[in-house]
């Protein structure tokens, strides 16, 4: 019969196990990204820039909160895109493109431009500051927008999201 | 070159000459080099001597740059002395070849970079080679860039922080060939439509290919080793993967090949060799009514062969073979049915290694069905991180528990219903135009080869190795550059004496090695076992030959399983000071395996089934003729084994356990299925070898095997060391009569990594008794 207990020890660590995963999420904090290491939710592929890096913090169930990391802004909105019914989002994060800190997602500019080679190609990039996203968008040839224009024109599948550099 | 050009180029030239080659007059002369290409006409050809030329060089009208070679090969060299942009082109029609470019600036936010290649159609860069710069080429807006020939190498940065190697973007029909690229970020070639990438090595970097929005494709003949992911195409269609290697890709992710979003793609005739995940499907296809064709491909030694999200659908995988990866097909996340959501694709007709089943008629497809069904696996499909417990107690006691109780017991995930009994494999491609001999005779090595087989070991525990395994990586193309930081010992040997205790020191060491088989037919929950070896205790010294005697089911061939890691078992195990338990898939490289029963692919030739073997091995293709020759074979190297005799078919098995010249050669009574004069010629050969250093441990029951060859015998009875001896003094133990009517159990065990198995050959359609396989062995 030591087999048997050998699967009973074998079960209990593994409930014991699964049980332990996970850290405390809130919506006040932005996810710690291991760059070179983690990857993107919406793309799977690995998050190595962090001036295009964005999160998400969803509410899955009251009080249950867990984060979305993404490797481009575009693939934080396509991914609030496509699962946004699953879960309330109760913080955007994206980087401000100078000082590669986090900023609030809601509260930051976004330069949008053709000539801005981002991870997943959107063309987009963030700053804290209005002036500061100005001046990037006439280095890159590009235009400023707030959170809600962005989100708007995601949300209502206007292109944005798309790639700013679609084929013909 | 454009003839016309001539004329107008001949001053310049002339020009180009008057400078001292390879002077310091050249240092700093910048201006020289802008103010030639400056003073020349549009379309001429410039001849740039070697030299050292420093700072960044813009060419702006169409120019043939080429770089004049100084008297020992030294490319000029282009120095952008750490500021941005090394070489920019914004002209068409323009070629650069044969340079160094170097040193660009390292502001990732301007793209400091090699070469940047900028609205300009038809630029041909060939043959340059590119160091120390944070991107390396980029082409924007650049139609019909040809990059070929040359060698990038990205700075030494943290893998985040470098470059990209090639960034093609917003430029169609583009050629990449015959380029070498390491420790860069990614390859990127996004809306590049009807581009080609061809015979390239992509190494240690972090996605070899990065590839997006580019309908059309071509990626064949590349070599993708090292990289956090092989190649990662998405949202494209039309694509052609064919005859690529995606080896030891084994980043966060691990994908070899990694298809997103892709629809209409061919993946034939590739190679996945030890990836974290051999092929990864997510939304691919993208489209419910286009069907994809996976075929022909060998996906060997990956953690997970192929794995697939849950909604993927319509890939017909056929004549494909899974080799021995820890898990042969995963679903991504588990999925509340695994076998609804791979069910949606296509999978018979493969060959899989762990198959269990028999070839009554021999039409070369099982009777029964192949099923994938492991709750282990299933666990670990919804939480990755049990698969560190792979292959642990923990593994085998949850399948254990899904056996037992019924109400747990997984429904399988995948069936095959016409499994192949051997696998089909890779087609070669075709040999292209080189840009270069030394890139040719590279490309035509690797591309000639398809096969199958053995141990692929990650490089990353080389510089852990014995010192006395060194030398035998001289032909490993992936470990050379360890070489010179580990001294063999056979030159310690010859230059310092304090080395002497270390040759004193067993090249093998045994201790304790048990061995316990189940009961067969035993209650789940019993614990009866048979003890095939029982606190067995044995060492080789460098260059010994060591005879293991008994009779079947002495537990010989335990042994042997055990050393190469084919069998759990207990007991301490070592091969020159490294524990075989703990690193055994990197020791193992350093032993060479023949075994008893020989399964080989009749239809190829000797030389191809060497090619296909090396491929897997990653062994240099060169060694094929020395290893042909060795064993005496090279005059049959383009006959089919199929019409090889026996005698033959065994120095074949010789051959491709000598491919990575290892120290160690383990035979499994290598000489049981000749007949006298044959065995004899055998013996001669492995006379030969031990005689030219080899170590060799070898099984035996025939006693000209071991008076010719042993210079020790250590004689098995039940699983038991019973005595130990040179030959001479064990003759009076050495009575094959008296031996021969012990009859116990036979466990012989069918290899299960397919270094030695193709699968088992059905004889004249006639089943015998070890071809029946389950899990991987074979009982008779």
């Amino acid at each position: 019969m030591k087999k048997l207990g050998t699967i009973w020890i074998v079960g209990i660590l593994l409930i014991v196990l699964v049980a332990c995963g996970g850290t405390t999420v809130t919506p006040d904090l932005p996810p710690e990204i291991l760059y070179g290491e983690d990857v993107c939710d919406q793309c799977n592929m690995i998050i190595s820039d962090e001036r295009f890096a964005a999160g998400l913090v969803v509410e899955l169930a009251p009080g249950k909160f867990e984060h979305r990391i993404f490797d481009d802004i575009g693939d934080l909105l396509a991914y609030e895109k496509a699962h946004g019914e699953e879960f309330t989002i109760a913080a955007y994060y994206v980087h401000d493109y100078n000082s590669k800190e986090w900023i609030d997602g809601k509260s930051a500019y976004y330069i949008q431009s053709e000539e801005l080679f981002t991870p997943m190609g959107f063309g987009l990039a963030a700053a804290a500051q209005r002036l500061e996203a100005e001046a990037l968008a006439e280095e890159w040839n590009g235009s400023v927008l707030s959170f809600a224009e962005l989100h708007e024109r995601t949300m209502a599948g206007q292109d944005v999201t798309e790639h700013v550099h679609q084929q013909n | 070159m454009n003839r016309a050009h001539f004329a107008v180029t001949i001053p310049f030239i002339i020009i180009a000459l008057m400078l001292p080659k390879g002077s310091v007059a050249q240092k700093g002369a910048t201006d020289s080099l802008q103010s030639l290409i400056d003073a020349a006409a549009a379309g001429a050809l410039v001849e740039v001597p070697y030299g050292l030329y420093e700072g960044t060089v813009t060419i702006n009208k169409p120019l043939h740059l080429t770089g004049v070679p100084g008297e020992n090969g030294q490319l000029p060299i282009i120095d952008g002395k750490g500021n941005g942009t090394v070489l920019t082109i914004t002209a068409a029609e323009t070629t650069v070849e044969g340079f160094e470019i170097r040193a660009s600036g390292n502001v990732i936010d301007h793209e400091d970079g090699g070469i940047v290649v900028e609205q300009a159609k038809n630029v041909h860069l060939t043959n340059n080679r590119l160091t120390d710069v944070l991107y390396g080429i980029r082409g924007v807006e650049a139609y019909g860039l040809k990059v070929i020939g040359n060698t990038i190498h990205g700075k030494d940065l943290h893998i985040a922080r470098r470059g990209d190697s090639i960034r093609i973007w917003q430029s169609e029909d583009c050629l990449v060939e015959g380029n070498t690229i390491e420790k860069a970020r990614d390859a990127i070639f996004w809306f590049s439509d009807g581009t080609t990438v061809r015979n390239n090595h992509f190494l240690n970097s972090r996605y070899g290919i990065h590839m997006m929005y580019t309908d059309g494709m071509t990626i064949e003949g590349n070599e993708l080793n090292g990289n956090s992911v092989g190649a990662y195409l998405m949202y494209s269609k039309n694509v052609m993967i064919a005859g690529n290697t995606f080896r030891e890709n084994r980043g966060p992710s691990g994908y070899g090949l990694a298809l997103k979003d892709m629809d209409g793609v061919t993946v034939r005739d590739n190679y996945y060799i030890d990836n974290r995940v051999g092929i990864f499907f997510d939304n691919a296809p993208s489209r419910i009514d286009i069907t994809q064709s996976i075929e022909r491909n060998v996906l060997a030694f990956n953690d997970i062969g192929a794995l697939m999200m849950p909604a993927v659908q319509n890939n017909i995988l056929r004549n494909n073979t899974f080799l021995d990866n820890l898990e042969q097909v995963g679903l991504k996340g588990g999925g509340s049915n695994p076998g609804e959501s791979l069910g949606a694709n296509g999978w018979d007709g493969n060959y899989w290694s762990d198959y269990v089943g028999y070839d009554a008629g021999g039409e070369g497809t099982g009777d029964i069905a192949y099923h994938s069904a492991s709750l282990f696996e299933n666990l670990a499909d919804q939480h990755p991180a049990l698969g560190l417990l792979h292959f642990s107690p923990v593994e085998q006691a949850i399948d254990l528990a899904a056996q037992a109780f019924p109400i747990i017991k997984p429904k399988p995930k995948l069936s095959d219903n016409v499994p192949r009994m051997t696998p089909l494999l890779p087609q070669t491609m075709p040999v292209v135009a080189q840009p270069s001999s030394a890139m040719g005779w590279l490309a035509a090595l690797l591309l000639a080869g398809a096969g199958l087989l053995y141990w692929s070991q990650r490089p990353k525990f080389v510089p852990d190795l014995p010192a006395s395994l060194a030398p035998h990586r001289a032909n490993d193309k992936r470990t050379s550059a360890n070489q010179a930081q580990v001294p063999s010992r056979s030159i310690q040997k010859e230059t310092a004496m304090d080395t002497q205790a270390a040759v004193n020191e067993p090249m093998i060491s045994v201790q304790n090695l048990t061995k316990r088989y189940a009961q067969p037919g035993r209650a789940w929950w019993s614990d009866a076992t048979i003890t095939a070896v029982d606190d067995l205790s044995f060492e080789l010294k460098e260059g010994q030959a060591v005879a293991l005697w008994g009779v079947n089911g002495a537990g010989k061939t335990t042994v042997l399983k055990c050393l190469l890691g084919l069998l759990d078992c207990d007991g301490e195990l070592q091969l020159d000071g490294t524990d075989l338990r703990k690193d055994g898939r990197n020791a193992r490289r350093h032993f060479g395996y023949v075994p008893q029963e020989l399964a080989f692919h009749n239809d190829l030739s000797v030389a191809e089934s060497c090619r296909f073997y090396a491929r897997l091995k990653d062994v240099d293709l060169a060694r094929i003729p020395i290893v042909l020759d060795q064993v005496g074979l090279m005059s049959q190297e383009r006959k089919a084994v199929g019409a090889l005799s026996g005698g033959m078919k065994q120095r074949l098995a010789l051959a491709l356990a000598l491919l990575g010249d290892p120290p160690v050669l383990l035979l499994d009574e290598p000489t049981s299925n000749l007949d006298a004069e044959t065995r004899d010629e055998f013996l001669d050969l492995l006379s030969q070898l031990h005689r030219a250093g080899k170590t060799l441990l070898f099984t035996s029951h025939h006693l000209e095997e071991v008076e010719q060859l042993a210079e020790q015998v250590l004689i098995l009875r039940d699983g038991k060391l019973f005595a130990k001896g040179a030959p001479a003094e064990m003759m009076h133990l050495l009575n094959p009569k008296r031996e021969g009517q012990r009859t116990h159990l036979r466990a012989v065990e069918a290899p299960s990594d397919a270094a030695y198995l193709m699968t088992v050959p059905v004889h004249n359609g006639v089943i015998t008794p070890t071809q029946v396989r389950q899990n991987g062995s074979v009982f008779s």
